[in-house]
């Protein structure tokens, strides 16, 4: 509880960093596989196949 | 002893001695008091399951000891004591009626007590039981325990007020997951396991005028570690906010108005204190009316005679920010707020670092704001932008305040300055620039005053700020245009270069971390301008590899590989023998931290796609390893180790994944090098079969499944696709195509677009 007093929601610790930090290291990673497999997401056309 | 014996077995008669000490009549007063003591410690830390085949002898002693006839204090106390801790095995007695009932009238009755302790403990164990027994006190409640426990609220001994407090705060935080469970089932179309009886909402016209009065009780010298009913209470009007939603409004804004202007200050304190607990829970568009006709008092506020007055108006301003965004940024009250708010950095430490947290929450919410047509675009220009430049400076010589070292006033301006430095639009790229200066003069200047560290707490402070430096540089580094940045690299890299080499000395890992990171940036904003600072670097790139104890600095380590493989490509070649060797060292490693195991695991595939066919080396011992990782078994009641279990999964597919497009090669046609990987395709092809058979395979490790189908497909074509074509992969593709995440779902379907095209390829050939 002694934690939640005046609690501020902060945004930029050590902890948060690195986590922001390896989800843009993941999304780099699949912006290049997903090149490779000449897949730009989201522009895909999936009612035609459906 | 008992911890050591119990769980194998051991001493079976040890309970039952005891019971037999606390319920034999000829018994003394030391012996019962010490025996219950004895009962306790051991119902507190030997494992549950050792105790719950004796749990209906201990709860007999126990209750035995609690009895209203027990004429010892000291008794009645020890076993109170004992009971609090064996609650969470004794379900098996609350699930039965006449038990159940028979301690809550004996626990309800010690609340009684004249004896402080014994109340305090008595009260004690009916907020632990309200968490563990939720579902069973709907017939006490209006009996007893709602009497109980707001006399208790109202009480002036402080050790009986806040256990009055506690159980409130605990009964919200049951019926807020209670709410989730429902809303949960509610989506699957089943009805809820368990239900809320809504407690709280009912009680809140007795609750909130007992949390108020608590909370007009401020010390006046407060000590920012002391914990009192005051406090408390404000924490519990947060959770009935969340809890209670709209309804809470009503019952806390008369207070507010009344008091808010109070000649008092410690009225004044609890009304901004009430007003900020409450925005959280009831809905923004009810509240921002109220927000916006409530600012101008606010701003005011920060001007009070009072500290304390002034940290919650702070706080309360930072919640808006937070929470109600549209009532700070509007044109009647931006201006004001943000004079007000600079000012407020030149306060007290502890209200200055409040203001830092407004400034975080307001960098946000107007960059969010602003009119861009792209998500990706940053704006032209935003709300802030007129003070943009005042405010930094004024966040920077926050952080160099002589006591910003109090109520951690200068971690708070830095993420402040990032904050601002982050959500910053086009007009303000000057102030960046000239920030990015002033960060690597303070870089230059940190690093020489490590010769002037005497104490450890110097070392510490010395190390906080170099970390806190390393990510105000990764800050400005992403919002630095790519032609400005390779004028700056050489300093940068200079002062990293320097940051390694001392924090190798010293083992602080946190600032090494801090420092891989900055690195990480750097390489992704000079892509393979990089290379120049290759040889410079890799001795710590290395070190930090080898770091397996402070395996945070590590798994940095390992994830800047991947960010140098993605900069550099195939250049990146005359490196990777000493990383690849440290790598799979650390992969085999026992005593190597598991997080670091599955990025190790994805940056091999890193590896594979920048340096292409030159994989060859390594890919009989990758393979082999990768063979050994797909088939790791965890613990499945343990939700951690399953969750490790599919990042683990994870890794090995996108190394499978790295392997075969490098191999592969972007020329039109597959090169010939993949022909060293086919012998492994049907145990790839397993694994992936083993994935999609596991019912809790996450939604992550299914997107990276198809994908991996998707370039099976696409490397070997016909040859594979009998492989393919069966069920538990297309059970998979057709689970992935209705994922909720759009990454999954687009490429479950390129996936089966593939399968389908080599089928139709294959029936129609000749």
């Amino acid at each position: 509880r002694f934690a939640m007093y005046k609690m501020k929601n902060s945004g930029s610790n050590q902890e948060q960093r690195r986590q922001r930090l390896l989800e843009h290291q993941k999304g780099k990673r699949d912006d290049l596989i997903n090149h490779a497999r000449a897949l730009a997401m989201g522009d895909f056309d999936e009612e035609k196949d459906e | 002893i008992a911890m050591v014996e119990l769980p194998r077995g051991l001493w079976p008669t040890l309970l039952s001695t005891l019971v037999q000490n606390v319920t034999n009549a000829a018994s003394t007063e030391i012996m019962k008091e010490s025996t219950l003591q004895a009962i306790g410690y051991i119902c507190q830390d030997v494992e549950p399951r050792c105790m719950e085949e004796t749990a209906n002898e201990i709860l007999t002693a126990i209750v035995h000891g609690m009895r209203r006839d027990e004429t010892s204090t000291q008794v009645k106390l020890a076993s109170t004591n004992a009971l609090l801790n064996s609650l969470e095995f004794t379900r098996a007695n609350f699930e039965k009626d006449a038990e159940r009932h028979f301690i809550m009238q004996v626990v309800c009755e010690a609340t009684q007590s004249e004896e402080v302790q014994v109340k305090v403990a008595a009260l004690q164990c009916l907020v632990k039981i309200m968490s563990l027994y939720y579902q069973y006190m709907e017939a006490y409640m209006g009996q007893a325990l709602f009497a109980i426990t707001l006399e208790a609220m109202k009480s002036e001994t402080d050790e009986v007020a806040l256990q009055g407090i506690e159980f409130w705060s605990n009964v919200c935080d049951e019926e807020v997951d209670l709410q989730i469970e429902a809303s949960e089932a509610s989506e699957g179309g089943r009805p809820p396991e368990h239900v809320s009886r809504f407690y709280a909402k009912g009680a809140l016209q007795f609750l909130v005028p007992a949390l108020m009065s608590s909370l007009t009780k401020q010390d006046e010298y407060d000590d920012e570690d002391d914990w009192n009913p005051c406090k408390a209470a404000g924490v519990c009007l947060m959770l009935l906010a969340t809890c209670c939603e709209d309804d809470i409004v009503p019952h806390v804004l008369p207070f507010v108005k009344d008091n808010i202007k109070h000649a008092n200050w410690r009225h004044r304190d609890a009304a901004l204190m009430s007003f900020g607990s409450i925005l959280e829970g009831p809905d923004p568009a009810q509240l921002k009316p109220l927000v916006e006709q409530a600012m101008p008092m606010l701003i005011e506020l920060m001007k009070d005679g009072s500290v304390v007055v002034k940290d919650t108006a702070a706080w309360t301003i930072g919640r808006v920010c937070e929470l109600i965004p549209e009532a700070a940024i509007n044109p009647a009250t931006l201006q004001p707020l943000l004079e007000a708010l600079v000012i407020g950095l030149a306060s007290e430490p502890r209200v200055a670092s409040n203001v830092c947290w407004a400034f975080t929450s307001l960098a946000d919410a107007a960059y969010e704001q602003a009119d861009c047509g792209d998500e990706e675009e940053t704006p032209a220009t935003y709300s802030l932008s007129a003070f943009f430049s005042p405010i930094v400076e004024k966040l920077l010589w926050t952080t160099d305040r002589e006591d910003a070292g109090a109520s951690n006033l200068r971690a708070a301006a830095y993420e402040a300055l990032m904050e601002m430095v982050k959500n910053s639009p086009k007009d303000c790229y000057d102030t960046v620039q000239k920030t990015t200066v002033i960060i690597l003069q303070r870089l230059q200047q940190v690093l020489q005053m490590e010769s002037h560290i005497q104490s450890q707490s110097d070392r510490v402070q010395f190390n906080d700020l170099q970390s806190l430096l390393c990510a105000t540089l990764q800050s400005v580094l992403r919002k630095v245009e790519p032609a400005h940045a390779p004028a700056i690299s050489d300093t940068i890299m200079t002062a990293l270069l320097q940051m390694f080499q001392s924090s190798t000395q010293t083992r602080s890992g946190g600032v090494q971390e801090d420092a891989l990171m900055a690195v990480a940036t750097l390489v992704e904003v000079l892509g393979d301008g990089f290379i120049k600072y290759m040889d410079a670097f890799k001795p710590y790139l290395l070190i930090g590899l080898k770091n397996t104890a402070e395996y945070q600095v590590c798994h940095a380590a390992v994830g800047l590989v991947g960010d140098i493989c993605r900069a550099m490509g195939g250049r990146v070649a005359q490196w990777t023998d000493e990383v690849m060797e440290v790598l799979l060292s650390n992969l085999g490693d026992n005593s190597v931290h598991r997080t670091v195991k599955p990025q190790i695991l994805s940056v091999f595939g890193d590896i594979a796609l920048a340096v292409g066919p030159e994989f060859r080396k390594y890919l009989e011992h990758v393979l082999q390893t990768l063979m050994q990782a797909s088939q790791a078994q965890v613990d499945r009641s343990d939700y951690d180790m399953l969750d490790y279990l599919n990042e683990l999964r994870e890794g090995c597919l996108e190394a499978y994944t790295g392997i075969i497009q490098g191999l592969k090669g972007d020329g039109t046609s597959p090169s010939p090098d993949l022909s060293i990987v086919q012998p492994h395709v049907s145990y790839i092809v397993q694994f992936i079969t083993v994935v999609a058979r596991d019912s809790e395979h996450s939604d992550a490790s299914v997107a990276a499944s198809a994908g991996l189908i998707g370039d099976l497909c696409a490397a070997f074509g016909r040859d594979i696709v009998q492989l393919l074509d069966v069920e538990p992969i297309s059970d998979l593709l057709t689970a992935g195509r209705r994922s909720k995440t759009t990454k999954t779902k687009t490429l479950s379907t390129w996936a089966t677009k593939e399968i389908r095209k080599l089928k139709n390829a294959t029936s129609t050939a000749p």
